[in-house]
Formats: C-alpha cells, sequence, structure tokens
C-alpha cells in the first residue's frame, strides 16, 4: 500500500467515525423517555396517606364506639322489655349514627383520595421534567399497562423522591 | 516536623473560622432568614395555595417586636421569655395572589365565617411539631386576622421543647393539616445544621 493510499483510508476512517458520532448525538437528541410507576403501589406508599388515614380512623372509631354504646342499650331495652318508646327512640339512634358512620367513612375516603392526588400530580410532573422524561405511564392493574419489564419500572425511586419532598416541604 | 505542625495550625485555623457563626445585621439578618436556601423558611405549593413555614429564630423575634430600635427594648428579659420555645409562622396564600384565601371560592357569608371560625378557634389542633422525634402540640397559637386587606393569612405558633432544650438545635418538623383547602398534611423539616447555622444578629441601632 501506498503512502497516499494510507492517507485516504484514515481520512475515511475518521470521517466515518465523526459521521457516527454526529448520528448518535441526533439520535440521542431525539430518544423519547418513557417511565412507568405503579399508580397503586405509589398511592399506598405515599405517607401522607398513612397518616391522613390514622387520623380519620381515630375520629371515624369514636363515633363507631358511640354506635357500639347505642347498639349496646337497644339490646338491653329489648331484652328487659322495657318501654316501647324507650326502644323505638334508639332504634332512630342506632340508624341515624350508622348512617353517619358509613357517609363518614366514605367522605372521609373520599377527602384522602383527593388530598392525595393533588399532592402527587404535580411532584410527578417535577419527576418527570428534573429526569428529563417525556411521557410518565401509570399502571394500575386495570389493563392500561400490560407489560413493562425493570427497565421502564421507575415507581421505587417515584415513591422515595415523593415521600422526601413530603417531609422536607419545599 | 515544624512545617507538619504549621499545616496542622493553619486547617485548624480555618475550620474554626468556617464554624464560626456569621454576625449580622438587622436588615442582612432578616433577609437571611426569610430566605429559602437558608433552610429556615419552606414553601408547598398546592394546588394553586402556598403554604410558607417560616422558622423564627429568638433573634429574629426580637427584631421584629423592638422593630429595630433595641435601645427601648429590655432584651434580656425577652430572651428569657423565649427560652426552651419554638416559633413559627404559617403564611397561606394564593400563588396568584389575586384574592385572600378565607374569601377564595366561597359561596355564601356563612362559609366565610365557618372559615374564619375555623382558623381563629381550630386550627391548632391540626398543628404540631415533631422535635428529635417526639411530638409537641402547639402551647401558643394566633391568627392574624387582618381583615382582608392583604392578600395572605398568618398564623403564629409556638411550642414548649423538651426539658432541658433552651433553644432548638435538633431536627425538627412543623405539620399543618390543611382542612379547609383539602391540601392534606403540609410539612417543613427544619435540619441541625439550618438551626446551627443561624447568624448572631448584632444588637446595633
Amino acid at each position: 500500500m501506498q503512502r497516499n493510499e494510507i492517507k485516504i483510508l484514515c481520512c475515511c476512517l475518521l470521517m466515518c467515525v465523526i459521521t457516527g458520532l454526529i448520528v448518535f448525538r441526533l439520535a440521542e437528541g431525539h430518544e423519547r423517555k418513557i417511565a412507568v410507576v405503579d399508580a397503586v403501589k405509589l398511592f399506598d406508599a405515599y405517607n401522607m396517606k398513612t397518616e391522613l388515614e390514622d387520623i380519620a380512623k381515630a375520629q371515624l372509631l369514636a363515633e363507631s364506639k358511640q354506635l357500639d354504646s347505642i347498639s349496646n342499650a337497644l339490646q338491653m331495652v329489648k331484652a328487659m322489655k322495657a318501654g316501647e318508646e324507650d326502644a323505638k327512640r334508639l332504634e332512630y339512634s342506632y340508624s341515624y349514627m350508622k348512617s353517619k358512620l358509613d357517609k363518614d367513612y366514605a367522605q372521609s375516603n373520599r377527602d384522602i383520595n383527593e388530598k392525595i392526588w393533588k399532592r402527587l400530580n404535580p411532584l410527578l410532573d417535577e419527576y418527570g421534567k428534573k429526569s428529563g422524561l417525556h411521557l410518565i405511564i401509570g399502571a394500575n392493574g386495570m389493563g392500561s399497562v400490560l407489560y413493562n419489564d425493570a427497565f421502564y419500572d421507575r415507581t421505587n425511586e417515584v415513591i422515595k423522591f415523593v415521600n422526601k419532598r413530603y417531609a422536607e416541604g419545599n | 516536623m515544624r512545617k507538619v505542625i504549621n499545616c496542622i495550625g493553619i486547617v485548624f485555623l480555618f475550620l474554626s473560622l468556617a464554624s464560626c457563626k456569621k454576625n449580622m445585621k438587622a436588615g442582612e439578618y432578616v433577609s437571611y432568614v426569610s430566605k429559602n436556601d437558608n433552610g429556615l423558611r419552606k414553601n408547598t405549593v398546592v394546588d394553586g395555595f402556598e403554604f410558607c413555614m417560616q422558622y423564627r429564630p429568638y433573634d429574629y423575634i426580637i427584631l421584629m417586636e423592638s422593630k429595630g430600635n433595641f435601645k427601648s427594648y429590655d432584651l434580656e428579659k425577652r430572651s428569657s421569655e423565649l427560652k426552651g420555645t419554638a416559633w413559627f409562622s404559617i403564611t397561606i396564600k394564593r400563588s396568584d395572589n389575586n384574592s385572600t384565601p378565607l374569601r377564595y371560592g366561597i359561596t355564601s357569608i356563612e362559609e366565610y365565617n365557618q372559615r374564619l371560625n375555623y382558623y381563629l378557634n381550630e386550627a391548632k389542633k391540626d398543628i404540631w411539631l415533631v422535635y428529635d422525634n417526639e411530638t409537641i402540640h402547639p402551647a401558643s397559637y394566633l391568627f392574624e386576622n387582618n381583615y382582608n386587606l392583604t392578600p395572605q393569612e398568618t398564623i403564629m405558633v409556638g411550642f414548649f421543647l423538651p426539658a432541658g432544650e433552651d433553644y432548638p438545635k435538633k431536627n425538627m418538623q412543623l405539620s399543618y393539616n390543611d382542612q379547609v383547602f383539602k391540601s392534606g398534611i403540609i410539612k417543613a423539616t427544619y435540619s441541625e445544621d439550618a438551626l446551627r447555622n443561624i447568624p448572631n444578629l448584632v444588637y446595633k441601632n
């Protein structure tokens, strides 16, 4: 091989490497980053959920104790075959308390859901922007995501992120 | 050997200088305390509502109360009164500053009064402080009723620290369970480092 041919070959190789690098950079720039997050797991693992549930539990427990007391009194009145009017009044109190407890339970569940998603949604936005993601898919076990491998799954990372932000403020 | 000793001495000198608290004048001190980066003020935005939780060091409280006029102020008395307590302000406002939170989205005067009553009398039970793993409930609570003159509402809250603590120096976390705007529990963590780095206020008129 002559000197000139070697020079041409080297130039060609160099050009190939440069072109390859340019193509790689362009492809990287257009890469669509996607992550999948298990929405149910995220919801359950968010520390605010546990804390709100504990607060709601204490309130509902107090109501349920009241209901138990009325129920006991009603049974006693019935067993003793005491005044019918007393029994009627207690029955009314019992059904009122029971429907109140059911209503409060449903309301507290709704409130907790609303509060949690109000907090999680902006945090997910922030996480997506910080991580340079273009799309976060929320898998919820209802068929929206049929399969994803561990490569796309960022559930644990997101749980850590949201809980850290929750505890620290800011 | 002498060189080594000299080097170690210089390193120690630098370290001790670095660990020394800074001295600051009133204006500088206020901007230090109210700056988010210094870890004494935490902002949380939920659904257009901004919750700002500000830790108020003793010097800051004295500065605000005396309005910088230390000559006519009994510094020692006030300092001893504040000993063993931790104070915070919780400010709530709309991010766009368009409306006061008390009036935001209400449909009747009853609703307004309910909100006002909650902040005046009930919100205290929804605030707590975890100081070094110990949960403390407020010893003092005040809702600053500004009669809708400013687009923000401020709550001042104070806690007695556990026995033996002269001033807050350990990790602490303030929590507020917002009942009015359904924002959930708002938390602010103040680290030991942030508390240790609070500068000294130069009491000069």
